[in-house]
This record gives C-alpha cells, sequence and structure tokens, in this order.
C-alpha cells in the first residue's frame, strides 16, 4: 500500500489528492480522473466562463421562461434553498452581484445610491425555482455558485474514489476537505486550521476520519476606511458587509457541502453566537474569534496552545490550511520545536 | 517536546474526533437535501470503460513443418503452411461509459495443403496440392462496450475477405455482476455469414463454384471469485452452422488401385457446442514478485460426431515489470463419423454419402508447449495531452508492453485418449511453431 500525492489547481486553488493503493498506475488514472471531474463542475459552474451553465441562467435574469436545469443543478438548488430557509437568508447564492459595487481593493465603501440598486437584485425569495424551471424574474439578478460547489466538488470526488473501491484518502480542494476513507491503519487524517491572523501558520489540528470539514475565515480580504475595518464578507440581508463575526469557523459534517454551508451561516453570525449555533444545529465545529481564542468542541480540536491562550505562537509552520493534512499522519516528524 | 506531540497524536488515534451529537432539524434538512445529490452516494460502484486509449501492433509467423516424406505420396509439394499476420488494434474510450475498439488484420498465407490421401502397399500416403497457394486475408472488427452500474453491453461487428471467401459477423453481448462484483454472469449472441467462392473450379472434382453458409453463436458464462486470490469460470456455447460446410480443396479417393477421387463433403448442417472450465490462482511472493497458476479444461461435441478434450496449464511468473509466462497444453479428439482415408473400394463410383480425409475431423492427439515473455515499460514520458486527445483518453503519459511468444505443437494419431487405428491415422497430422511478438503503447 502506498499513498500518492497529487497536486493541482482549479476553482481558483491549490488542491491535492492524497490516495493509497497497490498500484501507481491505478492510482493515476484515478486522479486524472478526479481532475477531470472538478474541472467539469468548473467549467458548468463557473460565472467567470462565458459558456457555462451559470453563466446560461445568468443571462437569462429577466426572461420570464427561465431555464430548465438538469438533475445535478436542480439537486444542487435545492440544497441552496434548504440552507436559505435554514439560515433565515445568511445563506444566499444571489447575493454575488453585491461584489460588483463592494470593492475590497479600492478602499472606498460603495455609493449607497449603486447599493441599494444591487440590494433590489439580491434575495432567494425574489427567484422561482420549480424543479426542473428556473426564473431570475429581474434583470440583473445573478446566481453564484461559487459559494458551495467546490464543496460539493471534494464530495464528489471522494465519491468518485470509493467508486473506485479505494478504502483511504483525502480530497483537498483548497481547503474544502473531503474524506475517502482513514488511513489503511484506521488512524484519522489530521487537518491544520489556519491561524487567521497568521494565515501562514495552524492553529489547531483537527482529526478527520469520515466526511468532510470546510472552513470560512475573514482573513482573505478586508479593507480599513476611516478607521473602521470592513471584512470582505457580505450579508445577503443587508447587502453590508458583515461585522462582529468570528475570525473564523471550522465544520465538520458527513459531507463537505453541509460543511461549507454551515461556516458561511456561522461567519454570518455574531461572534458569541456563533458557536451557538453550530451547537444547535448538531456538527463538530471549531470557533476561533476576533482576539484569537477558540470555543467549540473539544473533541474536534487538538490545540497547540491552552485554552483561551493569546493566538501567535509558530506552533507548526505550514504554508496554507492544506499543508498539515498533506503532511497527514506523519505530522509528527513534521515539528517545529517550539520554546 | 517532541514526544509530547507523538504521545498526543496517539491518543488522538485512540479516541476519534467524531462525537456522537444528536443533528437538529436544520441539519437534517441540509444533509438530506445534500445527499438527494447524484452521485453523491454511491452503493454501487459503475463498471468502467477503459480508461487509457491504446494501440498495438502484433506480428506472428505461424510455420507448419514439411509434410514428412514417408508420409508422402510424391505428387504435389511438401512445404505446408505458412502465415504471416500483421494484426493493428486500437482502444479508445470515447466517453465516461463508453469504449470503442478497432482490430485490422492482414495475413498471408503461402503453402500447399493436404488434398487426398493415397494407398502405398499398407501405409496411407498424402497427396498435397499441386499448386502452392497463395492467398491474403484482410480483416477488419470493431466493438463497441457500453458500461453501466455493474454492467457492460457490447456490440460488434467485422468482415473478413480472402481470395476465395467474404465472410461477415456480428454479434451483442452483455455482462453482468452480482455480489460486489465477486459474481459475472455474461452471455453473446452472435451471427455470421460466409460466401465462398473456390479458386479454380474447374480443376476440380465437383468443386462448387460458389457456396455460403451462416451460423448461430450463443455464449453463456459465470464467474466467481472464490477467495482473494482465485477464480473460476465456467463458460459454455453452442453453435449453429448451416449451407456450404465442405472444403472445397479436398478430396477423397477410394482405395482401389482403379477407384475415382471424389471431392470432399460434410453435412450441411452442424451443432457444436462446448464447455469450459477455468481456474486461476494468484500467489503473491514478495512486493514485486508474484506468480498465478491458470488451469483450464475443455470438453467439445458436434453431431459430426467429433468430441475432443482440451488441458490447458500456464504458470504466469512476474518479476517487477518481467513476466514469464510458461504453458503447456494437451488435446485429444475423436472422429467425426463420416471421416476416412480411403473409401471402400468401388464407393466412389456409386454415391458415397459425406465423406471426408481432412485430417482435422481425424482421430488425434496433439501437444503444445509455449513461452512467453512480457516486459512492460511504464511512464516512459510525462506530457500535457491537447484538450482533444484527453477526451480520448491520452492521459500524458506513455507505458509500453513488448511481448514475445514461441509455441511448438506436435500431433499424432498415437497421442489421442483412445488408441487409433493405422487405416485411420491421418498421414496429414500438422506438426507447427508459431513465433510472435506484440508491442503495445498506452497513452
Amino acid at each position: 500500500m502506498r499513498l500518492e500525492r497529487f497536486r493541482f489547481r482549479a476553482m481558483g486553488s491549490p488542491c491535492e489528492l492524497q490516495l493509497y493503493g497497490d498500484s501507481r498506475k491505478a492510482l493515476q488514472t484515478l486522479a486524472k480522473r478526479c481532475t477531470r471531474e472538478v474541472a467539469r463542475l468548473e467549467l458548468k459552474y463557473s460565472r467567470y466562463r462565458e459558456d457555462s451553465l451559470a453563466s446560461a441562467i445568468n443571462r437569462s435574469a429577466g426572461d420570464a421562461k427561465g431555464v430548465q436545469v438538469d438533475d445535478e443543478t436542480a439537486a444542487l438548488l435545492d440544497f441552496a434553498e434548504t440552507a436559505y430557509r435554514e439560515s433565515d437568508g445568511r445563506f444566499d447564492p444571489t447575493s454575488g452581484v453585491l461584489r460588483r459595487v463592494w470593492d475590497f481593493r479600492s478602499n472606498v465603501l460603495p455609493d449607497p445610491e449603486q447599493l441599494a440598486e444591487t440590494r433590489a437584485l439580491v434575495g432567494w425569495s425574489k427567484l422561482a425555482w420549480e424543479r426542473p424551471r428556473l426564473v431570475l424574474p429581474i434583470p440583473g439578478m445573478q446566481l453564484d455558485f461559487g459559494g458551495f460547489v467546490k464543496e460539493y466538488a471534494a464530495d464528489r470526488v471522494a465519491a468518485l474514489c470509493r467508486e473506485a473501491s479505494l478504502a483511504a484518502g483525502l480530497v483537498d480542494l483548497g481547503g474544502d476537505l473531503a474524506v475517502v476513507g482513514p488511513h489503511p491503519d484506521g488512524s484519522p487524517w489530521q487537518v491544520g486550521i489556519r491561524n487567521p491572523h497568521r494565515p501562514n501558520e495552524a492553529i489547531a489540528r483537527i482529526a478527520l476520519s469520515s466526511g468532510g470539514i470546510a472552513t470560512s475565515g475573514d482573513y482573505e480580504r478586508c479593507m480599513v476606511v476611516d478607521g473602521i475595518r470592513y471584512s470582505h464578507l457580505l450579508d445577503p440581508r443587508t447587502g453590508e458587509s458583515f461585522r462582529g463575526g468570528p475570525a473564523s469557523v471550522s465544520v465538520t459534517a458527513p459531507l463537505c457541502l453541509v460543511a461549507g454551508a454551515a461556516t458561511t451561516i456561522a461567519m454570518l453570525h455574531a461572534e458569541s453566537e456563533s458557536a451557538r449555533f453550530l451547537a444547535d444545529l448538531g456538527l463538530p465545529h471549531l470557533v476561533i474569534r476576533q482576539n484569537g481564542t477558540l470555543t467549540g468542541d473539544a473533541r474536534l480540536a487538538s490545540r497547540f496552545g491552552r485554552e483561551d491562550d493569546e493566538i501567535g505562537v509558530p506552533a507548526v509552520l505550514c504554508q496554507a490550511i492544506g499543508q498539515v493534512a498533506r503532511v497527514g499522519h506523519r505530522l509528527e516528524s513534521h515539528h517545529v520545536d517550539v520554546e | 517536546m517532541r514526544g509530547d506531540r507523538e504521545g498526543e497524536i496517539e491518543r488522538e488515534r485512540a479516541a476519534p474526533a467524531e462525537g456522537i451529537v444528536l443533528p437538529s432539524r436544520a441539519l437534517t434538512a441540509l444533509t438530506t437535501s445534500a445527499l438527494a445529490l447524484p452521485g453523491l452516494v454511491t452503493a454501487v460502484r459503475a463498471d468502467t470503460p477503459i480508461e487509457q486509449a491504446s494501440a498495438s501492433y502484433a506480428f506472428s509467423a505461424y510455420l507448419e513443418d514439411d509434410l514428412d516424406s514417408s508420409r508422402f505420396s510424391g505428387t504435389g509439394s511438401r512445404e505446408r503452411y505458412e502465415v504471416l499476420t500483421h494484426q493493428l488494434e486500437f482502444d479508445l474510450p470515447v466517453s465516461q461509459r463508453m469504449d470503442v475498439g478497432v482490430d485490422f488484420l492482414y495475413e498471408k498465407m503461402s503453402g500447399a495443403s493436404p488434398w487426398y490421401v493415397e494407398a502405398s502397399g499398407t501405409e496411407r500416403v498424402q497427396v498435397m496440392s499441386g499448386a502452392t497457394i497463395d492467398d491474403t486475408r484482410y480483416d477488419l472488427s470493431a466493438d463497441l462496450d457500453y458500461y453501466m452500474e455493474d454492467a457492460k453491453d457490447t456490440v460488434s461487428g467485422g468482415f473478413s475477405k480472402e481470395q476465395d471467401y467474404l465472410s461477415v459477423n456480428g454479434g451483442f453481448g452483455t455482462e453482468r455482476s452480482f455480489a460486489d462484483k465477486n459474481t459475472t454472469v455474461s452471455g453473446s449472441l452472435a451471427f455470421s455469414y460466409d460466401w465462398i467462392e473456390p479458386n479454380n473450379p474447374e480443376l476440380s472434382l465437383a468443386r462448387p463454384r460458389a457456396g455460403e453458409r451462416w451460423a448461430i453463436d450463443a455464449f453463456a458464462g459465470l464467474s466467481q471469485l472464490l477467495t482473494r486470490a482465485s477464480a473460476i469460470q465456467l463458460t459454455t456455447n453452442f453453435k449453429y452452422s448451416d449451407g456450404y460446410l465442405s472444403d472445397p480443396y479436398k478430396a477423397i479417393r477410394g482405395i482401389g488401385p482403379s477407384d475415382g477421387i471424389i471431392s470432399d463433403r460434410r453435412p450441411d448442417q452442424k451443432y457444436q457446442g462446448n464447455l469450459m472450465l477455468r481456474y486461476r490462482h494468484h500467489f503473491e511472493m514478495t512486493d514485486r514478485i508474484s506468480g498465478s497458476l491458470h488451469v483450464d479444461y475443455r470438453f467439445y461435441a458436434d453431431d459430426w460426431a467429433v468430441t475432443s478434450h482440451t488441458f490447458e496449464l500456464g504458470w504466469h511468473q512476474s518479476f517487477g515489470p518481467v513476466t514469464i509466462i510458461p504453458g503447456a497444453r494437451y488435446y485429444s479428439q475423436s472422429k467425426a463419423e463420416f471421416y476416412e482415408t480411403l473409401l471402400p473400394a468401388g464407393a466412389a463410383e456409386a454415391d458415397p454419402g459425406d465423406r471426408s480425409s481432412d485430417f482435422r475431423l481425424s482421430p488425434y492427439g496433439a501437444i503444445s508447449w509455449k513461452v512467453k515473455a512480457e516486459l512492460a515499460l511504464e511512464d516512459l514520458l510525462d506530457y500535457q495531452p491537447a484538450g482533444r486527445l484527453e477526451g480520448i483518453g491520452f492521459t500524458g503519459g506513455l507505458d509500453l508492453f513488448l511481448g514475445l511468444s514461441y509455441e511448438r505443437y506436435i500431433s499424432d494419431g498415437g497421442f489421442g485418449l483412445v488408441s487409433v487405428s493405422d487405416e485411420d491415422e491421418a498421414p496429414a497430422l500438422v506438426d507447427f511453431q508459431i513465433f510472435a511478438v506484440t508491442l503495445t503503447g498506452r497513452f
């Protein structure tokens, strides 16, 4: 039994497959099938590609006839609708259009008038979804699969591996992870959680032997205007940058898709309520507060620091969240001695 | 420090992360809708088409030994058949569910063939065809596999052309797997139609100007994995042929010195069936060294009264990229009911009904042994295939497989399971050898 790693770029992120098998050739062939599957989903759901289904849906905005979608897309839309309903509007794939007015590179707040116009295009409740027909009634309305298709792709790839009788492996699509199965000795994968304030460091480690894990953080991009930090997380309910939420949320769930939706929703809760929301939801989770302390499921995370420690100790050097997972159960050999 | 960390990891392994948390209604709703996504829950494994495009070239030389001078009548040529075969084969995956295979074969045949038998004292000697037969055969066939969950369907078709012969064929096959692929049943139905227009009909003794025949062939098989390392397969097939089944280039003569020579004539119908049992056992020796034992038995019977038994034994020994396959086969058959080396005196003049002196319908046994060496050179190249190529199975690597084989076959009336009388032993029983080279590229 050998472990083979396959790195590739897809969906704008570095991705990696770690697959255990007997034959390198067979693993290579499987890895190629996996990357083709990710590419297929990227081509289908990317809003940046004119020939994608997502673009076709968005072009239909304002057309009362709408578009008829295939089974896979219909199931994704059903999922989005459920997540919208269960999150009281925090999970909303129609909110992508807000990025047209929120430019985080400009350090300029959106023009209130433009923002108001754009907000009128946001809201899942404004569209008509009745399988298999989707109608975006307002011209300019947009649907963005970007918030969940990467998670779905991770689940798909893991399923593909299991279909091919693979028992041990981990799929990492830019930090959205799905487990094919634990290491051959039965031990779980060790997944590092990125320190939101020092994105190149891991703050905690999560052991995962099945299902998926997703992480959302506000560390990716923000801007400071008049001394106020505006996170890139936009609240679909208001159209505004969301304030008061946690710095990062990681959730494990039977499917990466579910974990991803849960992190998105949890990020749009006040910091003090985020962990409770996830606990009520019933999913193992780890919430990192803006002050750097951790809350969440004690069973889930193994901390490098002590409880409520100030974050900032370079416990493990890794470039990104996925890299700890990459190190996998050989993590012990990867330690940097910490004073 | 290091020690502490390792201890921590050990503890984590002992107590995995997943706690028992009752799912909320919201989570149930989310999970239920996520699980409705096609392709996320996979209880059954789909059969998969071939993953990579491949092309292969094979050359083989089939060389019959010259007819032994003690069995030769002196008429015709002792130099028997030589067949040189070139074969090109392409396999391409055309979609996630389909692959196609195309096979082209070119064959050059030359040499003399047994014509009829004469008596020389108490001995039987063979009269060979005078003119050297020179013929070419072209054969083109294609098949298309369609894969479903735990199943595969195949349609195939082809045609074959020689100077005196044209054949078309087609078939449909299906395969279904059960019990986690431990059991596979398969079945197929094939049809063929041949049109025969013998060369030089004017030369002959009632050699027909043209003939046709058709055949239908049904096959059923059952494969069962017995253990992780052994498997057994039972197959049977049944074939019905109708039409011109005689050999226009063979004849038979009477035993008397003044008896005539009349053409080969066989029944217009033939029912044949066989039953085959195959057993495979794999032995894993080390990481790179493994062997597998192949044991096969086949029973054949037809309504011309030919029955035969074939036993075959093979050993596949692999040392990393090299595989050596020695094997041996034993074959024994009984004669067809209308087979005779010579007709009784005077019978040729009266109509003797069906008759043939063809050595292939005679009682005999045969022994053959074979050795094959295969070399697999994997990952010779790493390239980025153009998008269109990738769509047809070019995955960006190159594997080469080289195969070399030699087979020796000898047959004799005395090798059979049942003793054969001198009158029945065909003097034309053949010995031959086959040299073959195969080169396959997988892209």
